[in-house]
């Protein structure tokens, strides 16, 4: 009864979080390209998000009818529904996260694995050769991230001695502060993960699914209504998850940039959660700039990179960590 | 030179071996509908040679059929086409004689003088345009495109019309190039009528002309950014377009399809408030346009992405009449403003830049470039406007009793895409008899046949991003 509860939170909080970073996006876009805006007194700006997400909702909902009726019905669901397992996973202040699992980490990359199979039902279900084309490519991109992003998160998982998210931020709670995050000593890893984000999201330069076929949109191509609606929820939802993750990893989660002081009792959950959230919408901000600015490669380019640059950097990353921490003798 | 039909194929053949490597235009034309013998139809074979940098001129009568020269120019194929869609000319030894514009199952000739329409309307076409791919797995093997949903007779609708009349109609045939083909069909109307224009009207032509090809690259330019994923540069780059098109609405009043041009000068004479206000905006438009252009030259994406791809060799240019930046990517230095100088580009100062990979981003540099030498250009005929600018502009024409001096009249104008000819026959009443375009983006479209097979799906738009093709004008 409870988790049914907390995880209907969550996906409450997933859509008021989609919402302003809808609308985040669309300023900083209006900055880049020199848009006149709205010159409205009342700035109404912040209800568009809201509107477009109204106006998804209550669209009919076409179908091609040659589809197949239940891959097409599914994939709403696979791509959307891990994601919201792997909220839970997070710890947001100092207590326990709401499933505290002994690796973690490692079941947060698998569900976060599992939306391109939903990805994949979409193109594949729509009697659509474009949708097809960019399905098979959402595929490219997953098999080319899993590999390196394996190796970092076990590189971070060398200097705590565990696989558990909590674990890995308690091992960042030092006298140091900013100093003692995990992303100075393994700075390499950072690099890379933050790569595999951008792989994961397609966007920026791995922006593959989408625009290279553009007669016609990428594997959503034949949804609309609400199904349409799920498939963006989940995009935004994504980038919440991973930046999440990251700064959970790498950057010391909800703790404080200071060290360790003492704070009054009823403080001590609200400073945690304000520093998680001015991290989050760091990483999300230079997300969305790496968006903006940077050209697409094209498919084969990308597996290139992946598999004769990122790999091969990655498995040297692991295998410092690894002597490093040999010589060291405190793992 | 006038030769019969049956000798036509040999003739060809033997100026292709002296040299004439490029069949610059193929026109056809209706003389007389009443006639029963051979000579009804008369065509005009252009011919270019580029090493003495000749051109000849070879005429032929015709009545149903002809031998078709596509085996020695390959961009004889789209012209006998073409002639076979309007005309209903037959080639022989043609390799795919089949309509071009109108729809295969059309009966008819439109051009054609005895032409009525007795049968229904034209099909509305939503699609721009058709271009059929066959794929083996990510690689094209065949590309055919499907033209004439742009077509909007432009060509018909000037017969039996007076010269002035047609003015507007030939701003109309590319938005984006409106001034260059104003004055294709001006210097030829005013080629029949033995008029030549003052020198300021035709500084004051130059000047409009080379600030419209800054505004066609520069609408190029954003479009072949935004084909290979850059978000943000489109917009900015329009912002810059945005204010050349300011200047436009200074001068004449409205921002593309300014029809500026009458017989004999311009509409207005350019004040010198205007003209100061030009120096200022090429002061600092190079550093804008600088910031721009950086952002893609130094990114390795992006020159990974074009450099290698779409490579157009020199055997296959002039064989396919490929005029314009497409072709001087190779380093042939052919710029018809100097081949063929008309208004006052013998009195300016310009260099005509060349590269020699002729791939994808050698043609993006080369378009940068000729930006600048834009800029030049236009502030050398800004300074001669400023200091010259007490005389008169226009001619005093009596419009009503002015006499023909000749019958046909051919006009070249170098245009930001390529080659632009405009052939302009009249009768003895001052009626158009035949006109027509040569535009190059015919002849780019008829290249992407031969040079997309090859190359992949992520890879095609680029490539066709950049050969700059504008449909419209294919198919007038």
């Amino acid at each position: 009864m409870e988790i049914t509860i907390s995880f209907i939170i969550i996906i409450v909080n997933i859509i008021l979080a989609a919402l302003i970073a809808a609308y985040l996006k669309n300023r900083i876009i209006s900055l880049f390209e020199h848009k006149y805006g709205n010159k409205n007194p009342k700035n109404t700006n912040i209800l568009k998000p809201v509107a477009n997400a109204l106006k998804l909702l209550i669209k009919e909902d076409l179908a091609p009818k040659s589809r197949k009726k239940i891959l097409y019905f599914l994939a709403p669901l696979i791509v959307f529904c891990p994601i919201v397992t792997a909220f839970a996973l997070i710890p947001l202040n100092s207590g326990t996260p709401l499933l505290n699992i002994d690796a973690s980490a490692i079941l947060f990359l698998a569900l976060v694995s599992i939306p391109v199979a939903g990805a994949f039902f979409a193109g594949y279900s729509s009697s659509n050769k474009g949708a097809f084309i960019s399905s098979i490519r959402s595929i490219i991109l997953t098999s080319s991230f899993q590999i390196p992003i394996g190796t970092s998160i076990l590189g971070v998982s060398f200097l705590s001695n565990s696989l558990a998210i909590n674990d890995i931020i308690m091992t960042q709670n030092t006298t140091a502060g900013l100093f003692g995050w995990h992303f100075i000593p393994q700075i390499l890893s950072c690099i890379i993960f933050f790569i595999c984000t951008l792989m994961i999201l397609n966007c920026g330069p791995f922006n593959i699914t989408e625009g290279e076929n553009q007669l016609t949109s990428s594997y959503t191509a034949e949804y609309s209504g609400s199904k349409l609606a799920v498939f963006h929820l989940a995009k935004y939802a994504l980038l919440f998850a991973i930046s999440l993750f990251f700064i959970c990893l790498f950057f010391g989660g909800y703790l404080s940039p200071f060290g360790t002081y003492v704070l009054p009792d009823f403080l001590v959950s609200f400073e945690q959660i304000f520093w998680l959230i001015l991290k989050t919408f760091l990483v999300i901000l230079s997300i969305f700039l790496i968006e903006i600015t940077l050209p697409k490669l094209s498919y084969e380019r990308v597996l290139n990179f992946s598999f004769k640059i990122l790999m091969p950097l990655s498995l040297i990353n692991l295998n410092i960590t690894i002597f490093i921490g040999y010589f060291l003798g405190s793992n | 030179m006038k030769i019969s039909s049956n000798e036509l194929f040999e003739t060809l053949k033997k100026l292709k071996k002296n040299g004439f490597v490029a069949l610059i235009s193929l026109i056809a034309e209706d003389l007389d509908p009443n006639q029963a013998d051979d000579n009804r139809f008369l065509l005009t074979y252009t011919l270019y040679n580029p090493v003495n940098k000749e051109f000849r001129e070879i005429e032929t009568y015709a009545n149903d059929e002809l031998t078709s020269v596509s085996s020695l120019y390959k961009s004889a194929n789209y012209d006998e086409r073409e002639i076979y869609d309007l005309f209903g000319i037959k080639f022989k030894n043609h390799p795919n004689l089949t309509r071009i514009f109108l729809p295969k199952n059309f009966e008819g000739n439109p051009l054609k003088n005895d032409f009525k329409i007795n049968q229904a309307a034209h099909p509305v076409i939503q699609a721009a345009e058709e271009f059929s791919a066959k794929f083996e797995g990510e690689i094209i093997s065949k590309y055919t495109p499907n033209l004439g949903f742009q077509h909007k007779g432009l060509e018909k609708s000037a017969y039996n019309k007076a010269l002035g009349e047609y003015i507007p109609y030939a701003g109309k045939i590319d938005f984006l190039s409106e001034f260059f083909y104003a004055e294709a069909y001006i210097s030829a109307a005013e080629g029949i009528f033995g008029i030549i224009p003052l020198k300021n009207a035709q500084y004051t032509r130059v000047l409009m002309m080379e600030l419209n090809r800054i505004s066609s690259h520069l609408h190029w330019l954003g479009h072949f950014a935004q084909s290979l994923g850059f978000k943000s540069q489109i917009y900015q780059i329009f912002s810059l377009r945005n204010e050349v098109l300011n200047i436009f609405e200074k001068i004449t009043g409205s921002r593309i399809a300014c029809n500026y041009y009458v017989l004999g000068g311009v509409k207005e004479k350019i004040s010198n408030e205007i003209l100061n206000y030009i120096l200022d905006f090429t002061k600092d438009f190079n550093k804008k346009l600088c910031n721009l252009t950086n952002c893609l030259t130094k990114n390795s994406i992006f020159t990974d992405r074009t450099k290698g791809l779409g490579v157009i060799t020199s055997e296959i240019a002039l064989p396919y009449s490929i005029t314009g930046v497409n072709l001087r990517a190779n380093g042939l230095p052919l710029d018809f403003r100097k081949e063929k100088p008309y208004l006052v580009y013998n009195e300016l100062e310009f260099s005509i830049p060349t590269t020699f990979e002729g791939d994808c981003y050698s043609r993006y540099k080369l378009r940068t470039d000729e930006i600048n030498i834009s800029l030049n250009l236009i502030n050398q005929c800004a300074d001669w406007l400023l200091a010259n600018s007490n005389e008169e502009i226009n001619l005093d024409i009596d419009l009503e009793n002015i006499k023909q001096k000749e019958e046909k009249a051919i006009s070249w104008v170098e245009s930001p895409r390529g080659l632009i000819l405009c052939y302009l026959k009249t009768d003895d009443n001052g009626k158009i008899k035949r006109l027509k375009w040569r535009t190059p983006s015919f002849y780019a479209v008829q290249l992407l046949e031969k040079i997309a097979p090859g190359c992949t799906l992520a890879d095609f738009n680029t490539l066709y991003n950049s050969l700059d093709i504008s449909l419209s004008e294919a198919d007038r």
